[in-house]
């Protein structure tokens, strides 16, 4: 019957908690997991993103024999797309923050 | 001491096959039926025992994760049009945290940690963006490849990146999911391994720990059943919104 | 990793999850959700509705209230009004009185004044005549035979003049 209190109370992932649970987080002191959490979603987002890149590339190397430029430019850009997307993600991070200090 | 990814293994239950294609059911398919038989079951009960203005104790438990679910979608795809969705998303919250916390049950299986399945769900997700930013925006959805703010000469090179960074989304939300249910129940499986085979006079720690650990995991599987719901609002509101 | 080796499971594990996935979601759109949501928004509407009536509520009392204070103030300021007159009123009759009761005092020093006045002055009138006799007597038995009437005459007077010039000495005095 409490299970779905505690989610108020241990979503260590308030990239994208709302406010009120997001005072909730703050005042429980769970910030290492919290930062595991952020952490492990970062890397998530930049591995698999730098993974598809190369995925990419190599299909292209296959299709049009362009080894090994297409792979390499594909991590390149696999890369670029995982760092967007970290960005993004950090984005709605200080978003939530600034909710956060103004309530 | 047997292989601490044992369990995750999946064992034919009644073998099915149609035309070639092996749908047996099995211990995983079999647990994933009896969380969503208890999501099921209460809130049949509930909506059978008559929808009273004020809640007992089930109904209140049920209308906050909704309530929870609905503001969430609200904040994120939009009030206005964020409406139609609160059934899917509630549904696909109910089921992941159901089958996050079957799994919990010693013997069960977490469907959730079949990165098959995960990939399932987040690929059919992804299409349903693709599906609803088409219908809504027909060729102007193409713009979501170019971000706004960029300059002319960046576009060729934007374009790849914002494709990469979008077939990314579905397979990191599948990966997330998967890693983080695998590796709970790894750690379980060590440190029950752990407390079965070491003597009686230790045996007791890993076993706390095991304890310890469940009761983590248990907030683990909300949190990622939670995490899940919540990007997936987020790609819908963004393939709504566009920018 | 069994989930990656165990190929040959795949195909049915993604078939009947999402099967019942659909199956959940379908039952859940169809039976559970609709009167759920609806309670949540009925009361939510509720309460919505409870605040701005007792907003109103507030409001209202807020309205009295300082009706209330503005008659209090009206009536205190009518009270004060009230004893400000009787005071004044009070304070002129007591003038008056005072007025009165002086002038009365005055009139009786007064006529107590003339009273007095006019007893010394009859008094005097009588003191002289009697003395005028009395000398006359006493001169005339001293001096019978060595005077005429006429030196008589001015010798009393002048005995007179004299006495008459004492005794206003020594009223002056």
């Amino acid at each position: 019957m409490d299970n779905i209190n505690t989610l108020r109370y241990d979503g260590p992932d308030f990239l994208l908690v709302d406010s009120y649970q997001s005072i909730n987080l703050m005042s429980e002191n769970n910030g290492l997991r919290q930062g595991m959490q952020i952490a492990f979603r970062l890397g998530t987002e930049l591995t698999v993103a730098t993974l598809i890149g190369a995925l990419l590339g190599h299909g292209f190397d296959k299709f049009f024999d362009t080894r090994p430029w297409g792979l390499a430019v594909g991590v390149i850009l696999g890369g670029a797309a995982g760092c967007l997307n970290v960005y993004r993600a950090a984005m709605l991070l200080t978003i939530d923050d600034d909710d956060t200090n103004r309530d | 001491m047997e292989s601490p990814l044992h369990h995750f293994e999946v064992h034919t239950i009644i073998p099915i096959h149609i035309g070639g294609l092996d749908l047996s059911i099995n211990n995983a398919v079999v647990a994933m039926w009896v969380g969503l038989a208890i999501i099921a079951g209460s809130f049949m009960l509930v909506v059978n025992r008559g929808v009273s203005p004020i809640p007992g104790k089930l109904q209140s438990v049920l209308e906050i994760s909704l309530e929870f679910i609905r503001s969430m979608v609200y904040e994120f795809i939009g009030e206005d049009e964020g409406k139609k969705y609160v059934p899917f998303i509630a549904s696909l919250f109910l089921f992941i945290l159901a089958c996050n916390l079957i799994g919990l049950v010693p013997g069960s299986y977490t469907i959730t940690s079949q990165v098959v399945v995960t990939g399932a769900f987040a690929t059919g997700i992804f299409i349903m963006t693709l599906v609803i930013g088409f219908c809504k925006h027909g060729m102007h959805f193409l713009g979501i490849l170019v971000p706004p703010g960029v300059p002319k000469i960046m576009i060729p090179l934007m374009i790849p990146i914002e494709i990469i960074s979008m077939l990314a989304r579905p397979i990191s939300l599948a990966v997330r999911l998967f890693a983080n249910m695998t590796a709970g129940h790894t750690v379980l499986a060590v440190l029950f391994g752990l407390a079965l085979t070491s003597p009686a006079w230790v045996s007791w720690m890993p076993f706390g720990f095991t304890i310890i650990i469940n009761g983590l995991e248990i907030a683990i599987a909300f949190i990622q059943a939670y995490i899940f719901t919540t990007l997936t609002c987020v790609y819908i509101g963004d393939v709504i919104k566009l920018h | 990793m069994p989930q990656f080796e165990q190929v040959s499971v795949f195909g049915s594990l993604i078939f009947w999850s999402l099967l019942s996935f659909a199956i959940l979601f379908f039952l859940l759109k169809k039976f559970a959700f609709p009167p759920i949501l609806e309670a949540l928004e009925e009361r939510e509407k509720k309460i919505r509705k409870d605040i701005e009536d007792s907003e109103k509520l507030k409001e209202d009392a807020q309205t009295i209230k300082k009706d209330l204070e503005e008659t209090l103030k009206a009536a205190h300021g009518k009270a004060e009004t009230i004893v400000q007159l009787a005071q004044d009123e009070a304070k002129k009759f007591q003038e008056k009185n005072l007025q009165e009761t002086e002038a009365k005092v005055r009139q009786v020093q007064k006529d107590a004044e003339q009273e007095i006045q006019s007893s010394r002055d009859k008094l005097l009138q009588e003191m002289r005549s009697y003395t005028a006799a009395l000398t006359i007597a006493s001169t005339e038995k001293f001096l019978k035979k060595a005077l005429g009437d006429e030196d008589k005459k001015r010798l009393v007077e002048e005995s007179i003049e004299q006495v008459i010039q004492e005794l206003e000495k020594r009223q002056r005095n």
